[in-house]
């Protein structure tokens, strides 16, 4: 009877400590679409030096990577809006369960005033959108805000177990 | 029937493991994503931070795009009831970028207390902007605060400053005092 009891109790902490853990250590959230096919083709309009560091910290862990292409499926444009919160947007369009374009909205009202880091933080994050990863929680690329990102300017431990359940 | 009850447990186990690893999958729409600027850690740094805080009512919309490639954006008639900090009369327009996933649109007769950054600096007159984006909306209902993050559940919330149903009256002293004392 002992034994069995002790087995039950060594099964639920077992369990415990799985569910914890994983509680823990997954963060990510989803958008809800994700690209058929990789390379995904995109084109930089926007200027910005730190771009290719971006679009390259993402292709160094992620399946679905990203090629610069005149005919290309994503587009990044620089624009200056001193009438949003936002420093970086992403809007996209869909087909079913696939993304079939995406445009990167990157608004230099604000990142004229970042630094190289923090500039490179907020392009990787609008690309991060284009994987299909929503907003996460401070300590990784795909928080909310540049404020709590900080430093952050490449896919972190839980950003990356994002595209791996999307890319394998 | 040991081994049964430990299959059992192990089947529980390994659905609860399921589900909680499962990650949470928004809808298609809306279909846009941000970064914030910037972060409000508290209710006192918004309070110290927004330009107006006010007290009203959503009273119309006008939808628009602009810019090249185009951006859609709603602009909000507010009907202010009651200044918090700073001088507005009247109406005031507040603008917001449409159809971004953590900040729902304003819904016509919505009452909220906004924080809210003044454009006109920037040569943009008489509009404002919430600041946060969601962190600077909070709704009325009945007398009760509720942060957007509270309104709309299937937000992320991770960043989001929450309150709920806190006395209007309790919240507005509150947010006065950080003025009167920063």
């Amino acid at each position: 009877m002992v034994r069995v009891v002790s087995k039950n109790v060594l099964c639920f902490t077992i369990s415990a400590l799985v569910i914890l853990n994983v509680g823990l250590t997954s963060s990510y959230t989803l958008i809800g679409l994700r690209w058929q096919y990789s390379p995904v083709t995109y084109l930089s309009y926007s200027g910005y030096t730190e771009s290719l560091s971006a679009v390259e910290s993402w292709n160094a862990v992620s399946n679905c990577k990203f090629r610069a292409d005149y005919a290309h499926a994503v587009s990044e444009y620089r624009t200056y809006r001193s009438d949003v919160a936002w420093d970086g947007l992403t809007t996209w369009t869909g087909n079913g369960q696939y993304f079939t374009s995406a445009l990167i909205y990157l608004n230099d009202y604000y990142l004229r005033n970042y630094n190289s880091i923090v500039r490179q933080g907020v392009i990787a994050h609008e690309y991060g959108h284009v994987q299909g990863l929503g907003h996460s929680v401070p300590g990784t690329l795909m928080v909310a805000y540049t404020d709590q990102r900080g430093s952050i300017c490449t896919p972190q431990e839980d950003d990356i177990n994002g595209v791996r359940y999307l890319y394998g | 029937m040991n081994k049964k009850i430990l299959i059992l447990l192990s089947f529980i186990s390994a659905v609860l493991v399921i589900t909680i690893a499962s990650p949470q999958t928004g809808t298609l729409n809306p279909s846009t994503s941000v970064s914030w600027a910037h972060y409000y850690r508290d209710l006192k740094e918004l309070t110290m931070q927004s330009d107006i805080m006010v007290v009203g009512k959503v009273v119309a919309v006008h939808h628009f795009t602009d810019g090249n490639p185009p951006l859609a954006f709603n602009d909000y008639s507010f009907q202010v009831e009651r200044v918090l900090k700073g001088a507005v009369n009247g109406a005031i327009t507040v603008r917001q970028t449409a159809g971004v996933e953590d900040d729902p649109a304003f819904e016509l007769g919505d009452r909220l207390i906004l924080f809210l950054h003044n454009c006109t600096p920037d040569g943009i007159t008489g509009v404002y902007y919430t600041l946060g984006g969601p962190q600077g909306r909070f709704v009325l209902d009945n007398g009760m605060v509720f942060s957007v993050s509270e309104v709309y559940p299937s937000i992320n919330t991770a960043s989001h400053l929450n309150v709920y149903g806190q006395s209007e009256n309790q919240f507005i002293d509150m947010v006065q005092s950080y003025l009167k004392s920063p």
